[in-house]
């Protein structure tokens, strides 16, 4: 019973589940500094909080994930609007990061949070920010 | 006396009197009572949550925007409910605290918290985009559809139906952040140049809503005029008041958001203005008729009392005209009791 408690408190675990992810992503964003930012929505007043041109340099890897249904007109106008520099990427959420943001966003009130994980250069979850 | 003395003793006294009637009377005779013609909802399926924002099509079927619901109530011209279009949601055809509605071209334009969603007036699902910022105000027209939204110093953006950004113009108000203390600097540029867009054929027409400040702009951008709504009080208060003193945050979080107007409208070569309560109590009338050439208001049209204007909460304004050619005006506000939309003529 408390070997499947465990599980299944690992598996709903967001930081567990992030890090498994971001070792799928490959040794170029474990090296040096990554900021991940899940974008659901950006149009709201509290927009402010993840401060990405304060946080632009090139001594992190910038990785934002969007929603699936992003359509590229969409992602050109994300980049534009936030001076977004080109060698910062933008992706659409495959299924396996959805899962994960769902499970980071999990709160009573159902409210979709965009986040930003700052990631160090051993893949390590430093600090995890909502907004 | 007989008839002629009577009329040039009456001419006489016009001569000698007419010095004395001050502007304030004859601005009084350019005021219009309106009386109500119609309120809805008048259909058992239609229950408003939040006070709507409406739209018109050609066959004067409303589109009514309920926030709280996340739907579009679509009403034909007498009130009954036609269908409910948008559900909650965030995928193809969904609409997540929707708010700001207009109709062209036979298109359903909506913005709501993420996106902007169009659907043919038959409440099928025809594209969604996203903007980015945070939305003041949409204006629709055939091939493009105008936002305004502060990027990066420019005020009204023109976007295609499918989302590509074509160009950006007009400038924001500039402002010494430092006396506001504890706002952000975003958000005070979003309280500050909130207005409303309106299309006007060869014109793009953008009127802030603190100020009264009237631009006038080609399709292009290119900046045509600039004109102040006729000033008053409540346009000087608030200069002095945003520009020069600034304001503090408390903690509470409330921003003394003075608007002159709620909502505007562009019809027929005239731009009408709906006044915020504290507006319209300042002066006794709730909309402005202004003409299109002289941007100075022609008409003053009165729709309550103080007493009723202090009760009720205005948000949005359609003027149309029915087959005599008399102007109709619906308005949807909060009467301290229902959300309703209400036809005056």
């Amino acid at each position: 019973m408390a070997v499947v408690f465990y599980y299944f408190a690992k598996i709903n675990n967001c930081i567990y589940l992030l890090e498994k992810q971001i070792r799928k992503l490959g040794p170029q964003y474990t090296e040096i500094g990554t900021l991940l930012y899940f974008i659901n929505e950006v149009n709201t007043l509290c927009r402010p909080c993840a401060k990405y041109e304060q946080l632009k340099n090139d001594y992190f890897r910038v990785l934002f994930l969007v929603k699936k249904d992003y359509s590229d007109h969409d992602i050109e106008n994300f980049a534009h609007s936030f001076k977004i520099l080109p060698h910062h990427e933008i992706q659409r959420m495959t299924d396996a990061w959805e899962h994960v943001y769902k499970v980071c966003n999990s709160n009573r009130r159902g409210i979709n949070y965009n986040f930003l994980i700052i990631i160090d250069d051993k893949g390590k979850i430093i600090e995890i920010r909502r907004f | 006396m007989n008839m002629r003395c009577r009329a040039f003793l009456g001419l006489i006294c016009l001569f000698f009197l007419a010095p004395l009637l001050t502007s304030q009377d004859v601005e009084k005779a350019l005021v219009h009572r309106l009386n109500l013609a119609l309120s809805f909802p008048r259909d058992e399926n239609v229950f408003f949550q939040t006070t709507p924002f409406i739209a018109l099509d050609n066959e004067r079927n409303i589109y009514a925007v309920d926030n709280r619901q996340h739907v579009i109530f679509k009403l034909d011209s007498n009130g009954k409910f036609i269908s409910k279009i948008g559900r909650k949601g965030q995928g193809p055809g969904d609409l997540e605290w929707p708010w700001l509605i207009s109709v062209w071209n036979k298109a359903i334009f909506v913005a709501d918290n993420t996106s902007i969603s169009i659907f043919d007036l038959q409440g099928n699902f025809r594209n969604k985009f996203r903007t980015f910022h945070p939305l003041i105000s949409l204006a629709p027209t055939d091939d493009k559809i105008f936002f305004a939204q502060i990027e990066n110093g420019k005020i009204i953006h023109a976007y295609d139906y499918n989302g590509n950004k074509l160009y950006s113009f007009g400038n924001k108000y500039s402002v010494d952040y430092v006396i506001y203390r504890g706002w952000s600097n975003g958000a005070i540029d979003n309280w500050l140049n909130a207005g409303k867009l309106l299309y006007a054929g060869s014109r793009i027409y953008f009127i802030t809503s603190l100020f009264g400040d009237i631009f006038a702009y080609d399709l292009k951008g290119n900046l045509i005029s600039q004109k102040r709504m006729e000033t008053n009080e409540f346009i000087e208060k608030n200069r002095a008041l945003y520009f020069k003193k600034g304001m503090v945050n408390k903690g509470d979080g409330a921003f003394f958001h003075n608007k002159l107007f709620e909502d505007a409208y562009y019809y027929q070569g005239k731009i009408f203005v709906l006044l915020s309560s504290p507006a319209g109590n300042s002066c006794g009338e709730d909309i402005w008729q202004l003409d299109e050439k002289t941007l100075k208001i022609e008409k003053r049209y009165v729709l309550f009392n103080k007493t009723q204007r202090d009760k009720n909460w205005l948000r949005s304004l359609v003027v149309t005209s029915d087959h005599t050619g008399n102007n109709l005006f619906y308005v949807s506000l909060y009467d301290s009791k229902d959300f309703v939309i209400n036809i005056y003529k």
